[in-house]
């Protein structure tokens, strides 16, 4: 899949991971896109290797009984196709997050 | 407890969470093994999103329909992986199926090769039928095309007379075009061997009424149809390439026909027909006009119509059209058409003009290899049965495991429709020369016109009857084997009670079902074989062996004269009865068993008719011997002589038939009788009747002939010369004769009568033949399935049937017992098939010459042969259980 698949919305969603909102439902309240688009998004993402999915360290989930979260973060080559969108959509530029929120869940 | 706090309970109690609930629907269709991930996933979000909302006591409604919102979006995510799945189980079944039909390789073959056979023969006569019935005519649009004609009594349309033409012309609503179309055909001279070529004359819309345009050049201007500037002409393709090499500047230049010289214009695209039985080299304007005096005559049928239907205009509309248009005609000529006369004017759509009475042959061949098919798919199925079988235990274990019985149905039909489909492709390869035996044992005049191939209407059938196929063999082991029937497979040596054979089970319903189609198709052939025989013993009314005949057509530039006319054929006669085994000579003007035929009205003297009301028969010019040449017996009076000619009293001989309905009871001899309005002519024979357009024209038409010097025909004659020996080696020294009298006059359409009588019969013949050839198929398909079927019970009873022998059986109790059990099934069979032969059979009523659709003999003897050979089929397995030793059987468990 070419550099084609890179719409406004994919940018959105890479930088709202970059911006630290890991989790699916997170990615949906931050960027305002639907969850109808957003999964299918996540999922082709990961097949091609721009993001890989983890479940949420025990430690976390099981401070508040509740299941297992899934996160998303980037990598290597996804964080080249964000820099890549941010250079096309300009504006995305601005969307930086304030700092010190969200610390990754894999370290509790 | 307030209302909140109450929902709040409700909507966190688990098993009332309606979004989880959703999440569990639309998980059926993620793929299994992603499946528990992807619950986890949008559980874990929803549970703690609904967590922190209830956390800030804000489980309000609004949330809640959030939240269910949210789940709801889980389905384009479901969606999304769905591919996924399909992918693996598809992939799955597919590959587990290729395995299982590797390890059955006998199986495999016979299952893709009958497979094969029964699809390639459908696909074949599938290609037929679109060719000729389904595809269009190729011509602009060609469903808006339709023929106009008379008609009596609301029949179908035929030829046309021009003064009727140009009426409807004029007083129609609905046509956008129309044209006149009328025979026609030159000799082409001066260009090395002198050849007719055949063709047509047409009026000034025939190219835009077709939508067709010429290849080179162009069409014909409407000044072109007047006398004086109508002497231009269009060649055919074949005619451009063969006679003029392909020479590009050939628009301009002159060609001489018919001693005339007439000017190229146009080039027809290669291909181009408009008769599909005839062929097309030349085409020249004209139209019928009041200088044209012989054809201009409200009675006088010689032409063809075709119109275009207007945009928009329907089928209906048009019908109604011309009867208004017929309305009108009637009122205005009283005389021609009084109140009683049932003459009108009728449409019809082109294609069905051309191709309509093929209809009912097509579909009874189709039919006939559906039937096939079915024969094959049942012997299938049965063979599938029997494998299933013998996987019953893997099946049930399976199925213990726990595995769903959907998906253990689903793979089995993978595999029955991966082996349909390769026995498809296979079927399309021998379609492909099927395809082109058919055309090449056909009749011409059918496969000449239309291209049969394989174009993708027909892949696409092929493809669907395959998956139909498939589908329909695989269903009876998928049904039956996936059902869990542990205790009973799971036993050791499963088999120890043995199968009993039993009615009512699945083999012997198919099997009887084969024997009943088969009986079927067989019944219809030999109906049809009864009928073809019949056909050709009819007698012909005239002695076809060793009759040459070819035609010649004198140019009245060079023959002006009837003097000059008689001296030619005078001197070619005498010319050609002294050619050594030449036996005698003669002439006709309307030959018989070419498919054509000239009719023209008369009047007996003494007798009144109304002009509608005249009676017409089939008219012929004849010279004096050609009733001998062609063995027409002589029943009263007298042949024509020699004296009959110009100048000499008028004279006329009728047939029995029209003796029989004109003077019945009187002595035609004497009586007098006028042709066409001519002068009266005196009777002074009567002939036997001759089939003039086939064996089985059913009724005869009243025929009449009169000298060929004693009116004014058309200059065209067909030569017929009896000779002793072969006829066929008299041609040469014929056309040296004729070339010797006037060399630039060449002979046409040279050929024998037998093998005139052959092509009329060929069309009857071709369906005799391929109906025979699927009756015998699927005769030989059932009798497989039938031997296959018993030599299984066999097998099954192998145990049973040693014991038996053990306890005292003979060799003839236990044949007994197994021929019995296969005696059982060919009677129900062919009892069925019997009955619905006798219903079925009236459909075959039209093609049948002289023989009912349920002849006793052919319902006798045929369901003896079935019976005789199920019985052969029986009687082999039988045999070989007897030759086995009781105590082996006892032994192997």
């Amino acid at each position: 899949m070419g550099r084609g698949f890179l719409t406004y919305t994919t940018a959105v969603i890479l930088q709202a991971i970059a911006n630290g909102y890991l989790y699916g439902f997170d990615i949906i309240d931050i960027t305002g896109v639907p969850g109808g688009t957003v999964y299918p998004a996540l999922r082709r993402l990961e097949d091609e290797g721009y993001l890989v999915s983890e479940w949420e360290e025990p430690s976390i989930s099981q401070a508040e009984p509740r299941p297992a979260r899934k996160y998303y973060e980037l990598t290597r080559e996804g964080r080249e196709l964000l820099a890549e969108a941010v250079t096309r959509y300009r504006l995305l530029e601005q969307a930086k997050p304030k700092k010190g929120r969200n610390p990754k869940p894999s370290r509790a | 407890m307030s209302p909140l706090s109450r929902c709040k309970r409700l909507f966190t109690r688990p098993h009332l969470r309606p979004h989880l609930k959703l999440i569990a629907l639309f998980g059926v269709i993620v793929p299994r093994r992603l499946r528990a991930n992807w619950r986890r996933e949008w559980e874990a979000e929803l549970l703690r999103r609904e967590d922190l909302l209830a956390q800030w006591d804000n489980l309000n409604w609004r949330n809640k329909l959030d939240l269910l919102w949210r789940s709801a979006s889980a389905f384009w995510d479901a969606l999304w992986l769905l591919p996924k799945r399909l992918e693996d189980e598809m992939f799955q079944d597919l590959r587990f199926g290729v395995r299982m039909s590797m390890k059955n390789p006998g199986f495999t073959a016979i299952a893709v090769l009958t497979l094969a056979l029964g699809i390639g023969a459908n696909t074949a006569i599938f290609s037929v039928i679109n060719a000729v019935l389904l595809r269009p005519l190729p011509y602009g649009e060609a469903d808006r095309l339709v023929f106009v004609g008379h008609s009596w009594g609301g029949g179908l349309p035929r030829i046309i007379s021009s003064v009727n033409y140009l009426d409807c012309r004029d007083q129609n609503k609905v046509f956008e075009n129309t044209s006149l179309v009328l025979h026609w055909g030159a000799n082409l001279t001066g260009q090395g061997q002198p050849e007719l070529l055949p063709g047509l004359q047409v009026s000034a819309g025939f190219f835009t009424t077709l939508r067709v345009q010429p290849f080179l050049g162009r069409g014909f201007l409407p000044e072109e149809n007047k006398p004086g500037n109508d002497q231009v002409v269009i060649l055919s393709y074949g005619l451009w390439q063969r006679r003029f090499g392909g020479d590009p500047q050939i628009l301009g230049k002159q060609i001489t026909l018919d001693d005339k010289s007439y000017s190229v214009v146009g080039v027809m695209p290669a291909g181009f027909r408009f008769f599909p039985d005839g062929e097309l080299e030349i085409i020249k304007p004209g139209a019928p006009a009041p200088e044209m005096s012989r054809h201009y005559h409200r009675q006088w049928e010689t032409f063809y119509m075709i119109a275009r239907l207007k945009p928009g205009v329907g089928f209906e509309q048009a019908k109604a059209d011309m009867k208004a248009v017929t309305e009108n005609i009637r009122r205005q000529n009283p005389g021609w058409y009084p109140p009683e006369s049932n003459w009108g004017l009728a449409v019809r759509p082109l294609q069905e003009y051309f191709f309509g009475e093929l209809h009912r042959p097509l579909f009874l061949l189709w039919g006939a290899v559906g039937f096939v098919l079915l024969i094959a798919c049942a012997n299938v199925a049965n063979l599938a049965l029997a494998r299933a079988a013998s996987r019953r235990r893997e099946f049930s274990v399976r199925l213990a495991v726990g595995a769903n019985r959907f998906r253990l149905m689903r793979q089995l039909m993978t595999e029955s429709v991966f082996l349909a489909l390769i026995g498809g492709s296979l079927g399309c390869l021998l379609a492909l020369w099927g395809i082109s035996a058919l055309v090449a044992l056909g009749p011409t005049k059918v496969f000449q016109a239309v291209q049969v191939k394989a174009d993708i209407v027909v892949l696409w059938f092929s493809l669907g009857v395959s998956l139909l196929t498939g589908v329909m063999f695989g269903l009876f082991p998928a049904i039956r084997y996936s059902k869990a029937n542990l205790s009973e497979a799971m036993k050791e040596g499963g088999r120890a009670a043995s199968e009993r054979f039993r009615f009512r089970s699945p083999k012997s319903v198919l099997v009887i079902a084969e024997v009943a189609l088969s009986l079927l198709l067989l019944i219809g052939a030999g109906l049809l074989l009864r009928s073809f025989d019949k056909t050709l013993r009819v007698n012909p009314g005239f002695e076809p062996q060793g009759l040459l005949t070819f035609y010649i057509s004198l140019p009245e530039i060079r023959y002006k004269t009837n003097a000059q006319i008689n001296s030619f054929y005078q001197q070619a006669f005498a010319d050609i009865k002294a050619i050594p085994g030449v036996e005698a000579v003669g002439s006709t003007s309307n030959p018989p068993m070419t498919g054509g035929n000239k009719r023209n009205v008369f009047a007996i003297e003494g007798r009144s008719y109304g002009p509608a009301q005249t009676p017409s028969g089939t008219i012929s010019a004849v010279t004096p011997d050609c009733f001998r040449t062609m063995k027409i017996p002589l029943l009263a009076g007298r042949y024509f002589t020699e004296q009959d000619t110009t100048g000499a009293p008028a004279v006329v001989i009728i047939d029995e038939l029209f003796a029989q309905r004109h003077f019945a009871g009187q002595d035609p001899r004497g009586q007098r009788m006028s042709i066409g309005g001519g002068p009266w002519r005196e009777i002074v024979g009567v002939v036997g009747h001759v089939k003039h357009s086939g064996l089985d024209e059913v009724p005869g038409d009243a025929q009449y002939y009169y000298p060929t010097f004693q009116g004014d025909e058309e200059n065209g004659q067909a030569v017929v010369i009896r000779s002793h020996s072969d006829p066929l080696t008299l041609v040469p020294a014929v056309q040296d004769a004729i070339q010797k009298i006037d060399k630039d006059q060449p002979i046409f359409r040279v050929r024998t009568l037998t093998q005139d009588l052959k092509d009329i019969t060929a069309q009857r013949r071709f369906l005799v033949l391929l109906l025979s050839i699927f009756a015998g198929s699927a005769l030989a398909l059932a009798a497989i399935g039938l031997y296959g079927v018993i030599a299984y019970s066999v097998s099954q009873r192998m145990h049973e049937i040693g014991i038996r022998m053990a306890l005292g059986a003979q060799t003839t109790d236990v044949l007994k017992l197994i021929i019995g059990q296969g005696l059982k099934l060919i009677l129900i069979g062919a009892a069925l098939g019997l009955a619905g032969a006798f219903a079925l059979t009236r459909l075959l009523a039209e093609l049948l010459f002289d023989v009912k659709p349920t002849d006793p003999i052919t319902f006798a003897v045929v369901p003896s042969l079935l019976v005789a050979v199920a019985l052969l089929a029986s009687y082999l397995p039988a045999r070989r259980a007897t030759k086995v030793d009781p105590m082996e059987t006892l032994r192997h468990d």
